[in-house]
């Protein structure tokens, strides 16, 4: 038996199977991966005399249809924008306090702050619309009939704000305290205060990572559909746009519109990787006078306990409000989930199933995929071709999943290039979308990993006699184990929590997000208060498991 | 101008006490230096005058004013750093008009001044290079002329010359030591280097576990050491144990331990049987030739030799088989291993220490 493994591993260390098994990794991810996403500009390049006539010229509805793209477009980035900027003032103070100061409950906080990442967006939009949308929520508390804010952009702000917020906060987190703090005792010393000292001092030893967090926070605003499903009303946003006319089959429109949305990422991407280590922050005037009176010790603490209050008031208790609402309405809940004769249990249940075996599926594929391709854009001394597909990589990342899920959809059905197409909606286009936009996640957790284990463990066990995949084994695997783990966990809760891709290639399939949409148009409140209750449980457990493991790593 | 006085200042970091109770005084144009091992608490200290430590108990006073509690950016001082702390996304001009520039300074002041102090530090070529640039020389001279370029006359050097290749220390100290004496400032110097403190200061504050055991010149500190700690940190010196046999004006006798061989002290404050601690510095002793009524003999063979070029270290070992450690120009000597030979040693040079607690914790160098 043992004889057997090392014959069969001596053959698979072969030169043909290293570079049958390097092929392979790069030609999934290429065919799989990056192929359909930027299909649609061969799609929109290849009928674009219907597209136009169906956008610009319709015989019946005119040029409505670009009409409506282009105000979803420019609302989508209004309130992307909007949000950043509130994500920013709001979060930099934050990832501050939890930088510099220590307190108690800190260790809470940070993973508190985790909270709305671990969530699928549409339980947490929903949470958030009971919080200031209905009367279960706090216009409750002062007796009112309705909700405090109706549905509509302010609404889609708040909710945004919300799982944007930690990705502004984690970035800047990281980065404050990667800051020498002696260039600022430095600064003080030559008789810079306080705030000037975070002005001129530590603003541009962090600007890098206040851009990256901030154009990240963009994007997630961007492409975001569950949440925003939940509380748009009427004012469609661009990934709203695309599902709305896919279910009404209006493909021309939703591929002109999901060309235009890859184009952007591809853009914001571009802008992620050359420009943040241009950008200048104005030191050429110091306001001695003002920036000494914000430096006060009362000032600075009037600012963390606002800043406190608003976490509080603004993320986390939205978030949670779901929990208080199946507290108070428990009845209701009994009622609709166990008692209604649609059997919304059995609904449940079929879509919780699903969206288990869809992400776990789609995480076992990210992982044997996975690790070559991080093994690859680390070790092999390819140049060039290396610092592509490290740049490839990421595309599934920025691009908002409706629209890579209607490219997706598009590449694989009827539309397509292979005649008759390979894939109909359901539940296998479902695991295959999901696997796309997983797949970076996983390679990037696993790339650090990877670069920091010591080459010399493997050159070790090379002299040893240890021929190349016996090294993996036996010396590699050991040392990335953690990481995989932690990669499968991120990769998992993303495509638990994956809405508007999923609302693209569904068909008859229904995942949890989904049927949390559903049950919020339909006005079943208690059975997705139900279900969001207990995704939120499962995916914040998940996550408490990853901190677990990541902690304890260090 | 600036007249510094710490009184009874204490700082804990947990149950660790960084430093415990501390006194000193500086003098205007004073360059003092605070000398100590590691984790003694002489960083602590500057911090503490720099105002990036606030101390739990005591006060500091400049020229007579409390500023225990004022923020550094009011402190008026000038700061240089071990590891330079140059701004690493400015260049050297806007570095050292740093201080200038967020006074709001007009920039005809700003020209003038930054412009002399870096013509000081001898960089005016350089004020376009970033950083990354530069030599660590010369990111040092960046950091001294953009502490000049500060107008204070209290110039704080936390460890300004350890990340400098020993090469550059020498010239370096020098230099630093001329640029602070022409400005006419007063200088607090941190350091664990005992060369450098002894070459570039006026007073040292000797430091450990958090107290200072003494100041004083370095001749008087390297003549006159207060405590075993201080001679052995600023001198080769050899330890040995003995007994006060007799007292005489102005000079004892001693026994060493073991009924060893006598050895008399130039002093006679202690008691007759008094357990005490001699220190001879290795390089007082000499193989004796000229002996007279002020020297001490002794008789030894030598076991062990360490060649170190000019100079060659002996250890010998006496009658009661204590060894003691010469260091001697090796050209002066015709001797090797397993000779007896006689020792000899001025009796003024002999220091005398009550035998501690614990000597092998007082000879601990941290």
């Amino acid at each position: 038996m043992g004889r057997l493994i090392q014959k069969i591993e001596k053959g698979l260390s072969s030169r043909f199977c290293r570079i049958f098994g390097d092929s392979f990794t790069i030609g999934f991810f290429i065919l799989i991966v990056i192929i359909p996403i930027l299909y649609i500009f061969t799609f929109v390049g290849s009928q674009w005399g219907s597209i136009y006539d169906n956008v610009f010229n319709h015989p019946i509805t005119g040029d409505k249809q670009w009409f409506d793209l282009l105000t979803a477009l420019l609302r989508s980035f209004e309130i992307a924008g909007i949000v950043t900027i509130i994500d920013v003032f709001i979060g930099l103070p934050m990832a501050l306090i939890l930088a510099r100061y220590n307190f108690w409950g800190k260790k809470y906080i940070d993973s508190l702050i985790d909270l709305p990442l671990a969530v699928p967006t549409a339980a947490l939009g929903f949470s958030i619309y009971l919080f200031w949308g209905t009367q279960y929520g706090i216009s409750g508390l002062f007796g009112l009939e309705t909700g405090l804010f109706s549905e509509g952009p302010l609404m889609i702000i708040l909710v945004h704000i919300v799982f944007t917020y930690p990705y502004i906060v984690r970035n800047l987190k990281e980065v404050i305290l990667r800051v020498d703090r002696t260039y600022e005792h430095a600064a003080r010393s030559l008789g810079a205060s306080g705030f000037t000292v975070f002005r001129t001092i530590t603003g541009p030893l962090m600007k890098e990572g206040l851009v990256a967090g901030a154009i990240l926070a963009f994007t997630r605003s961007l492409g975001e559909t569950g949440a925003t499903m939940i509380v748009f009303g009427v004012t469609e946003t661009s990934p709203i746009q695309i599902v709305a006319w896919r279910e009404l089959g209006l493909f021309g429109p939703a591929a002109f519109l999901t060309m235009i949305l890859v184009l952007v990422a591809l853009l914001l991407l571009l802008l992620l990787k050359l420009i943040t280590r241009r950008v200048g922050l104005p030191i050429h005037k110091v306001f001695v006078r003002t920036e000494r009176t914000l430096s006060k010790p009362i000032l600075r603490k009037t600012r963390n306990g606002l800043i406190a209050l608003i976490f509080v008031i603004f993320i986390i208790l939205p978030s949670l409000w779901t929990f208080i609402y199946i507290g108070t309405n428990g009845s209701a809940v009994y009622s609709q989930v166990f008692l209604g004769s649609d059997n919304k249990l059995a609904e449940f249940w079929l879509s919780f199933t699903s969206s288990l075996s869809i992400a776990g599926l789609a995480t076992l594929i990210c992982i044997v995929l996975g690790i070559p391709m991080a093994l690859i854009i680390v070790r092999r001394k390819w140049g060039k071709i290396k610092a592509v597909l490290d740049a490839l990589i990421d595309i599934p990342l920025v691009i908002p999943s409706a629209a890579l899920g209607f490219s997706i959809f598009v590449f694989w059905g009827t539309l397509g290039p292979f005649p008759g197409g390979v894939f109909s909606p359901g539940y296998w286009l479902i695991v295959l979308v999901h696997i796309v936009f997983c797949y970076p996640y996983m390679v990037r957790v696993l790339i650090p990993i990877i670069a920091s284990i010591d080459p010399g463990y493997e050159e070790a066990a090379r002299t040893l006699g240890a021929p190349s995949f016996t090294v993996f084994r036996t010396c590699t695997w050991p040392l990335l184990k953690r990481g995989i783990l932690a990669g499968s966990i991120i990769t998992f809760t993303r495509s638990l929590g994956e809405t508007g891709a999923t609302l693209v290639v569904m068909g008859l399939t229904r995942t949890i997000p989904v049927i949390i949409v559903d049950w919020v148009e339909a006005q079943s409140l208690a059975a997705a208060a139900f279900a969001s209750v207990i995704i939120i449980i499962f995916s914040y457990a998940l996550i408490f498991f990853l901190r677990k493991i990541t902690l304890s790593a260090e | 101008m600036p007249h510094i006085e710490i009184k009874k200042l204490s700082k804990s970091y947990g149950k660790v006490k960084a430093i415990d109770n501390v006194n000193l005084e500086i003098f205007d144009k004073e360059y003092l230096t605070l000398l100590g091992p590691s984790g003694c608490g002489k960083t602590t200290i500057l911090r503490a005058i720099a105002g990036l430590v606030q101390p739990d108990h005591g006060e500091i006073l400049f020229d007579g004013k409390d500023i225990t509690n004022l923020p550094p950016d009011e402190r008026d001082i000038g700061m240089v750093f071990q590891h330079f702390m140059i701004f690493p996304f400015l260049d050297v001009w806007d570095n050292v008009t740093y201080p200038l520039k967020i006074k709001g300074k007009s920039d005809a002041e700003m020209e003038e001044t930054a412009g002399k102090a870096l013509n000081l530090v001898g960089l005016s070529r350089h004020v376009n290079e970033m950083p990354e640039d530069l030599s660590a020389p010369e990111m040092q001279k960046v950091g001294l002329a953009r502490a000049f370029s500060t107008g204070s006359k209290l110039l704080l050097l936390d460890e300004p010359l350890s990340a400098l290749d020993t090469k550059f220390r020498m010239d370096f100290q020098h230099e630093l030591r001329k640029l602070v004496k022409g400005l006419g400032l007063t200088a607090i110097h941190v350091t664990h280097d005992q060369s450098v403190a002894m070459n570039i200061a006026d007073r040292i504050a000797i430091m450990r576990k958090g107290r200072i055991l003494q100041v004083a010149t370095p001749m008087d500190l390297y003549y006159q050491p207060n405590s075993i700690f201080v001679c052995n940190f600023l001198s080769n010196s050899n330890f040995i144990e003995g007994f006060v046999e007799k007292q005489e004006e102005k000079q004892s006798v001693v026994r060493l331990r073991g009924f060893g061989p006598k050895i008399a002290i130039p002093t006679d404050k202690w008691e007759r049987r008094k357990r005490l601690v001699l220190a001879i510095r290795r390089n007082e002793i000499s193989f004796g030739y000229e002996v007279s009524s002020k020297t001490n003999i002794l008789n030894g063979k030598i076991v062990n030799e360490l060649f170190l070029g000019d100079k060659t270290i002996f250890h010998l070992r006496l009658e009661n088989e204590d060894i003691v450690e010469a260091e001697v120009l090796t050209k002066d000597i015709p001797m090797s291993m397993g000779h007896e030979v006689t020792l000899t040693f001025n009796i003024e040079d002999v220091m005398t220490f009550e035998y501690p607690d614990n000597l092998e914790d007082e000879l601990a160098l941290e």
